[in-house]
């Protein structure tokens, strides 16, 4: 078994990207691991981010998205190559995500991640307090933690357009593959949870 | 419906800002190979034999082999009660038996009965298998039939000689 040297995502092209996905695919159906770990190297952020987004909480997103790439390694069989590995194993992490939070139900156990260094100086939060906010003198952790209440008022099904898609900035057509619907459904969840958010977030957005 | 873009500006800068709550530093440098090294083990397991894997789910699970004992102890004491019961059942049967077909012979006695006899009184070679030791638990054949009061003769030809 060879291992591969970890490759750096922003300089392959998409191409040679998805090139290269499909050999690591190949290799780990027949069950070379180190080309798996390859794999879960280059959608582990992304994956426990959207999960972390859809929990708010760090303990489930770390368990989720641990067990959804174990999923995925054991369902490989059945993967046919219809769409990227990516959305596959987006579809797995999301479904896994929304039958935990239906057991969790009402139980919400907020846990959140430290914001990073770059947090207080993000243009776009700059501009939103100098521009409009009344609240200059708002703090960090309290805005964060009414955004994060706020997103856990919405079903996760808006939850999850508006993760994905203001979040992390997927189009409308990813969303609709991993959601498995069209994009005039996933317009129109993600208007509906907007109105919602800005509702809830009104004192922080005017 | 029609939906403006532009309304949601500055709610989607707010979300943006979401990206930040990032998990403590170094938590992807191990990750991947906590997966890994779930997915060895999930392997070690499936290729063990299937006791290994009984008695492997009975080290994280005390409960489990409390439950296992009871269920294995309790389907003992049942079968061991439906053994006697089921004895005192077959000399009850005897007894009606014998009523039933006009014999006032009650069931055999303890000392007679054979102890590889089964359910339904089927006896062996240590009963002396001559007329008296009949089935139903009769001592003679000829009670059969003294309800109804038949009585047979032998019937005998005269051979005649041309």
């Amino acid at each position: 078994m060879t291992v591969l040297a970890p490759t750096k995502p922003a300089q392959a092209p998409a191409t040679h990207r998805a090139a290269e996905e499909r050999v690591l695919v190949r290799r780990a159906k027949s069950g070379d691991l180190p080309a798996f770990d390859e794999l879960v190297c280059r959608y582990q952020e992304r994956v426990y981010a959207t999960i972390y987004h859809m929990t708010a909480n760090h303990e489930d997103a770390h368990d989720l998205a641990q067990e959804s790439f174990i999923k995925a390694y054991q369902a490989l069989k059945t993967f046919k190559g219809d769409s990227s590995f990516f959305t596959w194993v987006y579809r797995i992490a999301i479904n896994k995500t929304i039958n935990f939070l239906k057991q969790r139900k009402n139980k919400i156990h907020i846990s959140l991640n430290d914001l990073d260094l770059n947090a207080e100086h993000d243009p776009d939060l700059v501009a939103l307090i100098s521009d409009k906010t009344p609240r200059r003198d708002v703090n960090l952790a309290e805005l964060q933690e009414k955004l994060n209440a706020a997103m856990q008022k919405l079903s996760d099904v808006h939850r999850l357009v508006v993760t994905l898609h203001d979040v992390h900035g997927l189009s409308h057509e990813e969303i609709s593959k991993i959601m498995d619907c069209n994009t005039g459904t996933v317009r129109s969840r993600l208007f509906y949870a907007r109105q919602q958010l800005q509702a809830y977030l009104s004192d922080y957005l005017k | 419906m029609n939906p403006r873009p532009d309304d949601f500006q500055d709610l989607q800068r707010l979300l943006r800002w979401k990206r930040h709550e990032k998990p403590p530093p170094g938590y992807f440098d191990g990750f991947s190979s906590q997966v890994i090294a779930e997915i060895e083990a999930s392997q070690i397991v499936h290729e063990s034999s299937w006791w290994e894997r009984f008695f492997m789910g009975f080290d994280a699970k005390p409960a489990l082999v409390c439950a296992y004992s009871l269920v294995v102890c309790s389907s003992l004491l049942y079968g061991l009660g439906f053994f006697g019961t089921d004895e005192a059942n077959f000399r009850k049967d005897s007894a009606a038996q014998a009523i039933w077909f006009g014999t006032e012979t009650p069931a055999l006695p303890a000392d007679r009965v054979d102890p590889r006899a089964g359910r339904f009184g089927v006896r062996y070679a240590s009963f002396p298998l001559n007329g008296s030791a009949t089935t139903f638990g009769a001592e003679k054949a000829s009670l059969l039939f003294d309800g109804t009061g038949l009585n047979i003769n032998q019937a005998s030809y005269p051979f005649i000689d041309r």
